[in-house]
């Protein structure tokens, strides 16, 4: 299979804000975990909370 | 014979220009030429008495390729796999030789002569194999979490999994071989499509498992892990959990695997347990299931019946407590494929989530009275899903 052929996968992570329902998506970082607490939000200072993970498919 | 003249000056003129005639090629305009009669007679000899072993031949090297790349996948995630625990954990000895051992470790299920009784006989094998290998893990390294131990457990499998298929299709294969027999090689062929399916989605799950990200069959976990949030949470079984919450003036007890584990937990030792202190009215299982061919990734499918993948030991101890109970057991289901199952989550698995847990509230309101009682169930790998 030729580089320009291959697939990988980019992982992601969505995180949500428990006080102003803010949404962000960033890549995904070690020890991310779905339903757990993960810095705050920029906006409200609020805690963000994991609410997924998922991983997207690159390539032809 | 007037329609042959006309058939033959109607469709072979172009032969005849170009100075070729077919009937004299193939002989059939001279009875007696015995050279255009072998070019006839010999194939044909040749395919009565050797057609099995070119099939053989033709089939068995497709195979070949086939259990050279699980070969090549079984000795990538090997070494992927040393690889990652020693660069995670530091290991003060090499692991290799043991986990080489372990590689080689295969069950003998219980004897089905009489199979009364023999559920709890395979439930007995699968977890003493369990607790074993999880007490051996951590007897290899002096510092790991819970969850880290989990996590190597599931690479093992995969690990141990690659090679038994392996080992299986490359039996098969040199047998059909050794004997010179076809037939032998045609269960292989049929089943070596199947066989590769999987192997990839085990091989590409091995970057999921070490990140400690959720697979696709963490849907049921992940929809019953965002109804516990907030809730206290307790331990019902080993690796899993119970909490209890309220819905519409009902009563919800909400079960899954322990997270952010690599487990499925033991969820029937729970619900039985469970039982015998509150008997729910109704009881809803989530979880992810294989798609069928031409159905679409990532769709909600509901019906009947306890939904719960594996051996089917912990789907025995549900159906065999509900029944005895009279409970009805519904079930809601998240299609994908077996890579999708096995690899990270996609995202439209992962936003089916809030639609699965509507339909989940929708079934309570309208299968339920108001104080009763629904236990609702999150089946599937946890990995990466809290609670």
């Amino acid at each position: 299979m030729k580089d320009s052929e291959k697939k990988f996968t980019v992982s992601y992570t969505e995180l949500e804000c428990k006080s102003c329902k803010k949404s962000l998506t960033r890549k995904f970082e070690r020890g991310d975990i779905v339903f757990e607490e993960n810095g705050n939000c920029d906006k409200c200072e609020g805690n963000l909370l994991v609410v997924k993970i998922f991983g997207e498919i690159i390539g032809p | 014979m007037t329609n042959d003249l006309i058939y033959k000056n109607y469709c072979i003129p172009l032969l005849d220009l170009a100075g070729f005639n077919l009937d004299d090629f193939f002989g059939m305009s001279d009875d007696s030429n015995p050279l255009m009669m072998l070019i006839w007679i010999l194939p044909i000899i040749l395919f009565v008495f050797y057609g099995q072993r070119i099939q053989l031949m033709v089939s068995s090297n497709e195979i070949k390729k086939s259990i050279d790349k699980l070969e090549k996948f079984r000795n990538d995630t090997k070494y992927e796999f040393i690889d990652y625990l020693k660069k995670t954990f530091n290991p003060k000895t090499d692991p290799t030789k043991k986990l080489d051992d372990f590689f080689e470790y295969f069950s003998i299920m219980p004897v089905d002569l009489d199979p009364n009784g023999i559920v709890p006989k395979i439930n007995h094998l699968i977890r003493s194999r369990d607790d074993f290998t999880r007490m051996h893990v951590k007897s290899l390294f002096t510092e790991i979490s819970e969850f880290e131990i989990t996590k190597v457990h599931n690479l093992l499998e995969i690990v141990t999994t690659l090679q038994m298929f392996h080992k299986a299709t490359r039996h098969l294969y040199l047998l059909a071989k050794k004997q010179k027999n076809f037939p032998l090689i045609l269960p292989l062929q049929m089943m070596i499509p199947f066989v590769m399916e999987e192997a990839e989605a085990l091989k590409d799950a091995m970057t999921a498992l070490k990140n400690g990200q959720p697979i696709g069959d963490g849907i049921g976990p992940m929809v019953v892990g965002g109804m516990m949030v907030g809730t206290t949470k307790q331990i019902i079984s080993f690796q899993s959990v119970l909490s209890k919450s309220e819905y519409e003036g009902r009563k919800l007890l909400l079960i899954k695997a322990e997270g952010p584990n690599a487990t499925v937990g033991r969820l029937g030792e729970g619900i039985e347990k469970i039982f015998s202190e509150n008997k729910p009215d109704l009881i809803i299982m989530v979880d992810a299931s294989l798609k069928l061919e031409g159905e679409d990734s990532a769709s909600i499918a509901k019906g009947f019946g306890a939904a719960m993948g594996g051996i089917g030991t912990d789907r025995f101890q549900i159906e065999d407590v509900a029944t005895k109970n009279s409970v009805p057991i519904l079930a809601i289901v998240i299609k994908q494929s077996i890579h999708e199952a096995l690899t990270i989550m996609t995202k439209e698995i992962a936003d089916q989530a809030l639609s699965v847990r509507l339909e989940v509230e929708k079934m309570i309101k309208e299968n339920t009275q108001k104080n009763q009682t629904v236990m609702i169930v999150g089946v599937g790998n946890t990995l990466g899903v809290s609670q």
